[in-house]
């Protein structure tokens, strides 16, 4: 135990497994454009306070991928999760500061989790390394709590339904370059987690995989619903990646109910990660791109915009189109109703994607040119290499579909071609088209959306208000003579903590105490 | 001579050889006897340090008395732990000292600054003889002696609301001292000796002997502020100049923790004062959990750290309810509480010293009128977040290792509860902790912070590497291991590593 | 009724006296002198057991414990004293709590 700890931090335990190396590479990709992006993009006076948390945050964000034992992988976890405050916050406004209160209730809750996780194992296992702990979970002693805690642990950095609210909170505010690695890289952290510490292919419990493929479902039908309603781009976005998380979780799920289904649950898990991961941050990327360019220009990317947009929907030749394959290929190949009932909805999961995209499109297009830091229309050089950047990115999303490695990824490229797929490619996007034409007419002049019925946020966003009226610091004149301004539970909180300090109660109490020791020993 | 056998009377001395010169000397020379007695006070410390880990625990006779009637003094791994601990920290507080006096007033020296040296290394002296005593009535002197030079410590501090704290702390500090004395004479009744290593040969059932010892539990309890009898504490802290509250949530609440570490590991038998321990424990919880609710919702910085101290001193107590378990169990619960009150300790004094240095260049230490501190004290800030990272028990800092030994115990021990209690204060800890950065690190306000003092980098400096230890104590963790070696209680569980 | 259970029992009630007295005592002077109470009270205890075995020469040990105990109260009551005649000077107040909080 305490060996253990002295070794993995004196000599850091890491691994190249072809899960780090694919999530590393990822991971790094991501990161390092977003950096550069960033780099081009922030004022000068604002870099260095931006890349204080940015480095940080990537430094942990790509080592995570290589973490081998329960200490480094919660280390690069933290050091990944809590300077990301730092990039939400960045814009130094109230949004910006609740947003980023919201980012870090959610982050340290999670992190509280699954440090509860990682101990309950370690303890279970008598080892700290993460092989060790998936080995141990299923016959664990308190099996389900740590089951439960992994999932609540990594479903809160997934977005999973309920956190969802985070994702489109933080997103908004932070900094294009900072929104894509966070979008892009450090929510697929929630899914590397899954896959180091669920024993997919194994034996588990009964429910477990049911549990995972019903939080699932109703992240990304909840999720889905939720974004269409938002009234921003990046919301859209944000929820976006909330529902698109909710499908690798029925994946993972389907692994957990069938071990049969395992392996092709972790490809599944692992070409969403690499495929969203690189579609999210280009459409974030472009999202900042079209806002900042005019006329030609402006057309021109959006209309690039569309590729990955096609991707999240699973059209064909895209990398969304490989990664549904082996979505499609789990839960088909999970014994059981729940999966299959799953599987059937995953084409109705792909219309919600589709009215989606729609949302952002509609609203990106209305979006007003920001003049502020130069236009490529201006052709502005900051914005020009910008551009380019963006376009690496989006050579990426066209590239993903033909640079997979497995095998099998060649079978999902022929099987684009025959009918029967084309066909379940294509419908949803037809019908939410046709969903969006009708709900538009139907809206005119009814319904407007303009102001939100779901302010961005949901959930979290409430939570946070309520917490953080309570517990904001009282400027100097309001406490001034002792009283506090505070209300409700804090006020009731302050107060018994007065009564209990005024000394002939405080002396009692240690009188009681006393006696209480004396009685209990004698 | 032979100098090495007199290590523990050394170590006891040169604080107090110091505390005397300094006294004479006078206000304008104490500054430099009171660092040369902390740099000089290392030595010896070290060198106990190292014997005990080469040779094992040695006892020495004050005056070649043994007992029942002479004082014997007992080294072993952890009151060289604490020795250690007390001195770095204490050569830390010394030079911050001097910063922090002269800073008060400009070139001249600030109110309290002639009597704080003298007063300052009695404290370290009588802190010293309370690691190394082996009698339970010598506790007893050295207890006061700690109290009666904290007291006035504090009320160096001008304007009244020290002087009422300090009246608060005294009044307890009595209460307390005197149910502990009441505790050895009943102890002494039942069993007719007072050396600790008596005492744990000849302690059997018996009513006076289980009474005696609960009260001296219970005193020490209250001198080491458990919820609930923590009502001294926070006021206390806050109103002392800030080398003091450093010194005395850093070092003193260690001072009594340790005796009652003592008491339960090295002189009672297990389960000798049947549920007490159990007890403890929960009140342990509570502390965690109430002291940190206390701490969120404060609206001062030097309050907000002085309750912090309430719920991390809830961390140390859990260790009891774990020790029942022995074997395996109770040797890394105590390696955790080891590592958690050195981390604490680090970690404390360095926020206490940043509050002092906020104070002295803002004017005030309210946290909702700091916002840009992290531009204007970048050290300062960053003094904060490091102490901050061990207050959360993020790795790789020693606050982290502490919670994962102490979780790690409680996993194993079965009672899964004091792990959830442990994780819960980490989420508690990131909220207060957060909350005060949060602020340092929006963008400043209208208002420009008025700047006082003059800066000095002993000020500045001085925190931020204290700050920096509490961070990096992880790497001390392998020394931390052989030093609870190097005691009883641990060579009989069969060592710290399973 | 021997000396070994008198005095004990006699400074047990001086002691829960000093305790009431420290408690409910506004007056900050009373407050010391009740304290003082205390230290008398485990006084007492420890010269009853000083002559526990009959006929026996008594043990020195609970008598040098009472020294040093009378050494450490005087100084205790000393500082205490000092700090009272400050507070006093620097807030008019006899009491720990101001008025309104004391008259409760």
């Amino acid at each position: 135990m305490v060996d253990g700890l002295v070794r993995a931090i004196g000599s850091g335990a890491f691994l190249a497994d072809d899960l780090a190396v694919t999530f590393g590479v990822l991971f790094s990709a991501i990161w390092g454009i977003s950096a550069l992006y960033a780099l081009v993009t922030v004022p000068s006076d604002e870099r260095g306070r931006l890349f204080a948390y940015f480095v940080p945050a990537a430094v942990g964000g790509i080592g995570v991928a290589f973490a081998a034992d329960a200490v480094s992988f919660y280390l690069c976890f933290a050091l990944m999760a809590l300077p990301s405050w730092g990039l939400v916050t960045h814009p130094r406004t109230a949004e910006a500061h609740r947003a980023g209160t919201a980012y870090l209730g959610v982050t340290v809750l999670g992190e509280a989790l699954l440090l509860a996780a990682l101990m309950l194992l370690a303890a279970e296992a008598k080892s700290i390394h993460l092989a060790e702990l998936r080995g141990a979970l299923a016959a664990a002693e308190h099996a389900g709590v740590a089951f439960a805690l992994v999932v609540a642990a990594f479903g809160l950095k997934l977005g999973a339904i309920g956190a969802s609210g985070a994702l489109p909170l933080t997103y908004g505010t932070a900094p294009a370059g900072a929104a894509s690695a966070l979008a892009g890289a450090t929510v697929k952290v929630g899914v590397l987690g899954l896959l180091r510490l669920l024993p997919l292919g194994e034996v588990v419990p009964d429910g477990w995989g049911a549990a995972v493929i019903v939080l699932g479902l109703l992240t990304a039908f909840g999720a889905a619903a939720l974004g269409v309603l938002t009234t921003t781009p990046k919301a859209v976005l944000g929820y976006s990646s909330a529902s698109q998380m909710g499908l690798v979780l029925i994946g993972i799920g389907a692994g957990l109910a069938d071990p049969a289904a395992g392996s092709w649950a972790i490809a599944a898990a692992v070409a969403y990660s690499v495929h969203h991961g690189l579609a999210k941050a280009t459409l974030f990327l472009g999202e900042d791109v079209v806002r900042h360019a005019t006329g030609h220009f402006r057309r021109l990317a959006l209309a690039a915009l569309v590729l990955p947009a096609l991707a999240l929907v699973g059209a064909p030749l895209t990398s969304g189109f490989v990664a549904k394959y082996a979505l499609k290929h789990a839960v088909h190949d999970a014994a059981g109703a729940l999966p299959h009932l799953a599987g059937t909805l995953l084409s109705w999961a792909a219309v919600g994607t589709a009215l989606l995209m729609l949302r952002f499109f509609v609203l990106l297009m209305q979006e007003p040119v920001d003049q502020g830091a130069g236009t490529v229309g201006g052709a502005a050089a900051p914005r020009r290499a910008a551009a380019v950047l963006w376009a690496s990115m989006l050579a990426l999303v066209a590239g993903a579909a033909w640079l997979w490695p497995a095998g099998w990824a060649a079978d999902a490229a022929h099987s684009a071609f025959d009918p029967t797929s084309l066909f379940a490619a294509t419908w949803p996007g037809l019908v939410a088209l046709a969903a969006a034409l009708l709900a538009r007419r139907l809206a005119r002049g009814a319904v407007r959306l303009r102001e939100g019925i779901v302010p961005p946020g949901d959930l979290v966003a409430g939570a946070t208000r309520v917490v953080s009226a309570w517990l904001a610091p009282v400027p100097a004149p309001v406490i001034a003579g002792g009283r506090t301004r505070a209300t409700g539970l804090p006020r009731m909180l302050l107060e018994a903590e007065g009564f209990w300090t005024v000394w002939a109660v405080a002396a009692g109490v240690f009188v009681v105490v006393a006696v209480v020791l004396v009685l209990v020993a004698a | 001579m032979n100098l090495v056998a007199h290590l523990p009377v050394i170590v006891i001395m040169m604080p107090l050889i110091g505390a005397s010169i300094a006294f004479v000397a006078g206000p304008r020379r104490a500054p430099l006897v009171t660092v040369a007695t902390a740099v000089l006070t290392i030595a010896p410390v070290a060198w106990l340090g190292a014997r005990v880990l080469a040779e094992g625990p040695t006892r020495y006779e004050i005056g070649g008395w043994g007992g029942p009637l002479g004082i014997v003094l007992v080294a072993d791994g952890l009151s060289a732990a604490f020795l250690g601990l007390v001195a770095i920290v204490g050569l830390g507080v010394t030079l911050y000292a001097t910063g922090y006096y002269r800073v008060a007033t400009g070139s001249r020296p600030g109110p309290g600054h002639g009597l704080y040296w003298t007063l300052w290394l009695f404290m370290w002296s009588s802190l010293n003889a309370l690691l190394l005593t082996g009698d339970v009535f010598n506790v007893y002197v050295c207890l006061e002696l700690v109290g009666l030079s904290a007291v006035a410590l504090v009320t160096l501090a001008e304007g009244a609301e020290p002087l009422r704290a300090a009246m608060r702390y005294l009044f307890a500090s009595i209460l307390g001292a005197m149910t502990y004395l009441l505790g050895v004479a009943l102890l002494y009744a039942a069993t007719g000796v007072l050396d600790m290593r008596m005492l744990a040969d000849s302690l059997g059932p018996s009513v006076a002997a289980e009474t005696g010892l609960a009260l001296m539990v219970a005193a020490l309890l209250l001198k080491t502020a458990l919820v609930p009898m923590h009502f001294w504490l926070p006021t206390a802290h806050a109103a002392a100049p800030s080398p003091v509250s450093a010194a005395l949530s850093a070092l003193v609440v260690k001072g009594s923790f340790f005796v009652t570490l003592r008491l339960f590991l090295d002189v009672m038998p297990a389960g000798y004062l049947g549920g007490a321990d159990v007890l403890i424990g929960v009140l342990g919880a509570v502390a965690i959990v109430w002291g940190s609710i206390q701490a969120l919702l404060q609206e001062r910085i030097k309050l907000l750290v002085a309750y912090s101290t309430v719920a991390q001193v809830g961390y140390l107590f859990l260790l009891f309810p774990l020790a029942r378990h022995g074997g395996e169990v109770l040797s890394a619960a105590l390696l955790g509480v080891l590592v958690h009150a050195l981390a604490h300790a680090f970690a404390k004094s360095s926020m206490f010293l940043a509050a002092g240095v906020t104070l002295k260049r803002f004017g005030h230490d309210r946290i909702a009128d700091l916002p840009g501190t992290a531009r204007r004290a970048p050290v300062i800030a960053a003094t904060f977040a490091l102490a901050g990272v061990t207050m959360m028990g993020l790795p790789p800092s020693g606050g982290f290792g502490a919670k994962w030994l102490i979780a790690s115990a409680a996993l194993a021990s079965g009672e899964w509860w004091w792990a959830a209690v442990v994780l819960v204060g980490g989420l508690l800890a990131s909220a207060y902790m957060f909350r005060l950065l949060a602020v340092f690190m929006a963008a400043p306000g209208g208002r420009p912070l008025p700047v006082g003092g003059v800066r000095t980098l002993r000020t500045e400096w001085v925190p931020l590497a204290l700050a920096a230890a509490s961070f990096l104590l992880v790497l001390a963790v392998p020394l931390v291991t052989r030093l609870a070696e190097a005691s009883a209680v641990v060579a009989q569980a069969g060592g710290v590593v399973p | 009724m021997s000396t070994t259970v008198l005095y004990p029992l006699l400074g047990a009630a001086l002691f829960a006296l000093g305790v009431w007295g420290l408690l409910a005592r506004k007056h900050l002077i009373h407050k010391v002198i009740a304290a003082n109470f205390l230290g008398s009270g485990v006084f007492l205890v420890l010269i009853g057991l000083a002559g526990r075995t009959a006929g026996a020469d008594p043990d020195p040990v609970p008598l040098a414990m009472v020294l040093t105990g009378i050494v450490v109260t005087v100084a205790l009551t000393a500082l205490a004293l000092a700090l009272i005649k400050r507070y006093y000077s620097a807030t008019g107040l006899d009491t720990l709590e101001p008025a309104e909080e004391a008259e409760q």
